[in-house]
């Protein structure tokens, strides 16, 4: 017992060891967080300026409707009566002044209407995983950002309808660019669901200074095989620096090719698979031949989402797809990385190249949507015309790397390719790129299949394990007819 | 006889020199990791502790408020969430223990499946019960989740530490005057000490580890914990490896801290769990 009891005495020393080692640490962490709040690390300089004030000028061009105003000013009671915020979920991307910019646009527009408004930012990573949850229990924001994809998932029991919000705003605006506009047809699933607000693509980089020193092409590759072919002229291993992993990367590259080279998921209805093909062995012969080769990298298979990026800023390869991010951080430098504006310089930007049968650009949309669930539709829509003025969006545009939505949107200067190379890019994508499911039906199994890397499987099975050609296209052929019954019942 | 114990000796010691690199190779790659910039992970991809190594990557954590904040979130909801399940943990071994009532058996093995459940499973459910309680978006809700495996958790290691008492202790105290919950909290709470200790740092762990919860249910920043913001440091399609190795670093410190005080007493309840468990 009194060695019980001397045991029990040690524990508690211990105890206030444990207690006091915490304290510490966290003290300390405070301590060192003031210190370098204080301190305040050096201002990024950058080559843009700094982003303007969110305009806060009474709204819209088109004139609101009284009984539009009578239902805001009853929503705008209601929200102060329930005393919580109204919530916005902004998708958190790559440029930290974009983000900034958005936020304090939303808190402007809140005050601009005397209510409380929380702008959250949402990593667009992690959005699907939040969005279920908050769906399931009831906790949507009133309205948020949202990828073409989740949003056709998501579809009309969980999303509002903004069919005329859209309409009027291109009506203002001068009407939908080519990109956006996909959203806006007729027989497109998700339409009225959202109002395009960002279009983005991946545009190929190059580095000019190597293929020039290797002898090879420093013009733009026409089609995947002269890059290819370019790639392995300048690389001997790893050239094409294009993710083979279950990464979006690798899906939007392969989904590339795979229209190029006359593949199509499905059918005009979007019911029937269509992979079981003469298109997709030429697809799979096309990526083996390469693969064999060396033209992919040894750690393309094990990859992140940042794989590519890293690889290029470090020198260990020749062409990448990216949405422009990588231009951004050569630029302005990142959180990962420093400013590199040599290798900005020797980097030549181009659209995707074709495949023997056609080209594509394909294009993704982000969207801005109103929860079904919320109970302030009017206030949400409001946000949403607020957010999409002309002076609101330049200053989000001109840091985020996508490409504009509304015609009255393309008279911003920096869409010029000589004043930003991928500015210019993401704005040929955005008034001439094609949709990203072309020529498949944009629907909720054409979302899945991709979400689900089902292509880059398939490539996985043949290239890695080893499979037949035929073996791996009737495995991914079930796979997509499994997926297109279960969203077709 | 002594040239066979010193073979015996090297062949331990090459063993747990073995275990010890497989084990501490990942805490030496992470701190590596930690130390340099992205340019310097990319261009000169060694294993050894490079030349250009720099602090840059613990400042810029330090400098984060989001990162500090997730912390003291984390400290916050682990330690409450450990108290928590301590004491409950503590009442619902005795019960399984002490007590003698029908369906005892049963009710400690449910206890075990509810532990086993994966959460993965559970974070719709959760997220639908916090937003029914109205504490979604809250420290409150995340300790009341964390609750749900921690509970099960602690009370199936105390019950080794019940069941090595004997019951003539409780037995004892109650003749002497003192009802049940007295006798619980000043004769057999005081002889399970070393029990609660290796618990509570097992329990804690397991919060401060933990991921999906805290990611679906609690999304605003100022109620986020440290693996979210160590999460939420890829954007889009960049990760700063060295900076997340960096915050990762300085999150494990305190889980660290706790093991090297409390280690004997958690191979200690290990050991009192699995076997008398």
């Amino acid at each position: 017992m009194a060695k019980e009891k001397g045991s029990f005495l040690r524990i508690n020393k211990k105890l206030i060891a444990v207690v006091a080692a915490l304290g510490l640490l966290m003290g300390g962490t405070s301590a060192l967080s003031a210190s370098a709040a204080e301190k305040k690390p050096a201002k990024k300089t950058t080559t843009k300026k700094p982003a303007a004030k969110p305009s806060v000028a009474a709204s819209p061009a088109a004139p609101v409707k009284t009984a539009q105003q009578i239902a805001m000013e009853k929503e705008i009671a209601a929200l102060k009566a329930s005393g919580k915020p109204f919530q916005y979920w902004v998708g958190l991307i790559f440029s930290d002044i974009a983000n900034s910019a958005a936020t304090g646009q939303i808190l402007a527009w809140g005050k601009s209407r005397g209510i409380k408004v929380e702008p959250v930012l949402v990593n667009q990573n992690n959005l699907a995983a939040n969005v279920t949850a908050a769906v399931a229990a009831g906790t949507m924001p009133d309205a948020l950002d949202i990828s073409d994809t989740l949003m056709l998932q998501l579809g009309s029991k969980n999303l509002l309808n903004v069919q005329a919000l859209s309409n009027e705003l291109a009506r203002v605006y001068g009407g939908w660019n080519q990109a956006a506009a996909n959203f806006d047809k007729a027989d497109y699933a998700g339409k009225g669901l959202g109002v395009p607000y960002g279009i983005s693509g991946n545009l190929i980089n190059r580095r000019l200074d190597l293929l020039k020193e290797a002898g090879a092409k420093t013009t733009a590759p026409k089609t995947w095989e002269e890059l290819m072919d370019s790639a392995t002229k300048t690389m001997k291993v790893g050239g094409a620096g294009f993710a083979l992993g279950n990464v979006g990367d690798a899906e939007s590259v392969f989904r590339a090719q795979f229209v190029g080279y006359g593949g199509r998921y499905a059918d005009d209805a979007g019911k029937k698979c269509t992979i079981d093909s003469k298109a997709t062995r030429d697809f799979l012969g096309f990526v083996k031949k390469w693969y064999d080769k060396g033209a992919y990298s040894p750690s393309a298979v094990t990859t992140d989402g940042g794989w590519d990026n890293n690889l290029y800023l470090g020198g260990k390869t020749v062409f990448i797809a990216n949405p422009g991010s990588v231009y951004t951080t050569m630029v302005n430098g990142s959180a990962a990385w420093p400013k590199n504006p040599t290798l900005a310089k020797n980097t030549g930007f181009s659209a995707l190249p074709g495949g023997p049968v056609t080209r594509v650009a394909p294009s993704n949309g982000w969207l801005r949507a109103v929860s079904a669930t919320t109970k302030y539709p009017e206030l949400a829509q409001d946000l949403i015309r607020y957010l999409m003025k002309p002076e609101n969006i330049d200053v989000y545009y001109e840091w985020a790397i996508y490409g504009p939505a509304l015609k009255g949107y393309n008279k911003f200067e920096y869409w010029d390719e000589n004043v930003d190379p991928v500015h210019g890019g993401l704005f040929d994508l955005a008034t001439a790129g094609t949709s990203s499911s072309f020529p498949d039906v944009n629907n909720a199994a054409y979302a899945q299949f991709g979400t689900e890397f089902q292509l880059s499987k398939m490539v996985q099975r043949h290239l890695l394990d080893g499979d037949s050609a035929d073996k791996t296209i009737a495995e991914a052929q079930a796979a997509c007819q499994k997926i297109y019954d279960a969203n077709n019942k | 006889m002594a040239r066979k114990n010193v073979k015996f000796s090297l062949f331990k010691y090459t063993m747990l020199m073995f275990v010890a690199i497989f084990v501490l190779y990942p805490v030496y790659y992470m701190i590596t990791l930690s130390l340099r910039s992205q340019a310097s992970l990319w261009s000169n991809p060694t294993l050894l502790p490079a030349s250009d190594s720099s602090l840059e990557n613990y400042r810029a954590a330090f400098a984060s408020v989001e990162f500090t904040t997730s912390l003291k979130n984390s400290v916050i909801v682990c330690s409450s969430a450990t108290i928590l399940a301590l004491v409950f943990g503590v009442m619902a071994a005795y019960s399984l223990t002490i007590l003698k009532f029908r369906g005892r058996d049963t009710m400690g093995r449910v206890i075990i499946i509810a532990f086993l459940t994966p959460g993965a499973l559970l974070f719709i459910p959760f997220a639908v019960i916090m937003a029914n309680l109205n504490l979604s978006n809250s420290l409150k809700g995340l300790v009341l989740v964390y609750l749900s495996f921690m509970v099960p958790l602690a009370t199936y290691l105390l019950l080794g530490f019940f069941r090595s008492l004997p019951p003539e202790l409780e037995e004892a105290a109650r003749i002497d005057g003192a009802n049940r919950l007295q006798a619980l909290w000043f004769v057999l709470v005081p002889l399970i000490a070393p029990g609660l200790i290796s618990v509570a740092i097992i329990t804690f762990t397991g919060a401060y580890n933990e991921l999906l919860y805290s990611l679906v249910i609690n999304v605003s920043p100022s109620v986020r914990t440290v693996p979210v913001a160590i999460l939420n440091l890829s954007v889009a399609d960049e990760v700063p490896w060295g900076r997340t190795m960096a915050y990762s670093s300085v999150a494990a410190i305190p889980i660290m801290v706790l093991y090297f005080l409390g280690q004997r007493f958690v191979v200690e309840g290990l050991q009192t769990g699995s076997v008398k468990g």
